[in-house]
């Protein structure tokens, strides 16, 4: 019989259960080094929002509510910067929390920016949840192996994130697409305003767009079944990327920082660590520095 | 591992957050990024309506006409189409302005004397397209 007691300690099991620290290392250094190729290679045109006249700048609730200052050119290349920098830093693992911390801030800061001129993106929640906890979990070095609460409810936390956003997506299309969402030419229109030559073929067949709708939905609202772990987890996993690789090839959309925090799922951990690597990696931690 | 506190201040927060995405979703909107609805692809197309793409289209100083990609321009497609559409900015600013963030962007290049926007018009039936047209949204000049 399933007491509160019993269910609250369930999960608290289940959202604390322990991870290796090896896991969050490599997710820091994947993360990272992704916000500096963010920043530099695949968007650099958020930079360019500093020269926009700012008579087209329309900030969002939070930049309106925190004193965000109004892009120029000088205030977003001292954010590009200084981001750059600091998650240069985290990224070979030295000063997690405080690099860490100034990473979120600054990437936040770098999203309210790209989204104030007319278009929110929303492939970034699970991504900004990861810069969120990862300065929380301490030093981790690379290949390390022991299993400590901290990491796992970081790594936990990315995990529901990723779900969330293909879940809640979901109830999204029902909210402003209806419950028939799916019968409609969604996929058509995106296909038609942006599809590669790739999709072409897929102009004269609506059917078989009609139908991926359906795969989409029933995909998104079985999500929930990746926190379960095991093999269930993993075929989900490979659809996730499958979903992502296609529609890539298809419209050249890829929802980067999402795509990123799959690997929380992955056994990062196991990646072995060359030896140059194990040189550069900061002093292993003392018990008492975590 | 982690002190009782420790744990009782994450699942504190990871539920707050949890709990502030399921709101965005039901009741937010964009405007509360991060906890606003995860609206990609939600808007449900009609199989016998229109699909409308933005574009421009520029002549400089040079008297070169050329498709100016929106990222000449600093900006995406979509955010040119949200400043029509859902911030209802008037497009004879919007292209003034649009053609000011070229001149800045590209002070090498010879400058815009004209800029474009127009759309390209697909419409479609039971979820094809049928015929493809373009109307002109404004034309900047330099004055």
């Amino acid at each position: 019989m399933a007491t509160p007691v019993s269910v609250a300690a369930r999960a608290s099991a289940w959202l604390f259960r322990p991870v290796a620290a090896g896991r969050v290392a490599w997710l820091r250094t994947f993360l990272y080094l992704f916000v500096v190729a963010d920043l530099f290679v695949l968007r650099p045109w958020v930079a360019d929002n500093g020269a926009i006249p700012p008579d087209l700048y329309q900030p969002l609730f939070v930049g309106r509510a925190l004193p965000f200052p109004t892009p120029t050119e000088l205030v977003v290349a001292v954010v590009r910067y200084a981001l750059a920098a600091s998650a240069l830093v985290a990224a070979s693992g030295r000063l997690v929390r405080s690099a860490g911390v100034v990473v979120f801030v600054l990437y936040f800061q770098w999203m309210l920016v790209a989204f104030s001129y007319g278009k929110v993106d929303h492939d970034r929640v699970a991504f900004l949840v990861a810069l969120a906890v990862l300065p929380t979990v301490g030093r981790a070095r690379w290949g390390d192996r022991t299993p400590t609460e901290a990491a796992g409810w970081a790594v936990r936390c990315v995990q529901v994130a990723v779900v969330a956003t293909y879940f809640l997506s979901a109830f999204a299309k029902f909210r402003y697409g209806g419950v028939d969402w799916a019968t409609g030419a969604t996929l058509m229109r995106a296909v038609l305003r942006r599809g590669t030559w790739l999709a072409e073929p897929l102009e004269d067949l609506p059917a078989v767009l009609g139908a991926a709708q359906w795969g989409l939905l029933a995909f998104e609202l079985a999500t929930p079944l990746m926190l379960t772990g095991g093999r269930v987890a993993r075929a989900f996993l490979v659809t996730a990327l499958a979903f992502h690789v296609v529609t890539y090839a298809a419209i050249e959309i890829l929802f980067w920082p999402h795509v990123m925090c799959l690997l929380a799922f992955a056994p990062l951990e196991r990646i072995p660590v060359p030896a140059w690597l194990d040189r550069v990696a900061p002093a292993r931690a003392s018990p008492a520095s975590t | 591992m982690l002190t009782s506190t420790g744990r009782r201040v994450r699942a504190a927060a990871a539920a707050a957050v949890l709990l502030l995405l399921v709101w965005g979703t039901f009741w937010g909107e964009d405007d509360h990024w991060p906890f606003g609805p995860f609206r990609m692809y939600s808007v449900r197309n009609e199989l016998d309506g229109e699909v409308r793409s933005l574009e421009l289209e520029g002549v400089d100083a040079a008297g070169r006409r050329f498709d100016v990609r929106t990222e000449l321009v600093g900006l995406r497609r979509a955010d040119i189409e949200g400043q029509l559409g859902k911030l209802e900015r008037p497009p004879d600013a919007v292209a003034a302005l649009l053609a000011r963030a070229y001149g800045r962007l590209h002070p090498d290049e010879p400058p815009l004397v004209e800029l474009r926007l127009y759309e390209r018009i697909f419409q479609m039936r039971d979820g094809r397209a049928v015929s493809e047209d373009e109307e002109t949204i404004t034309t900047w000049r330099r004055p």
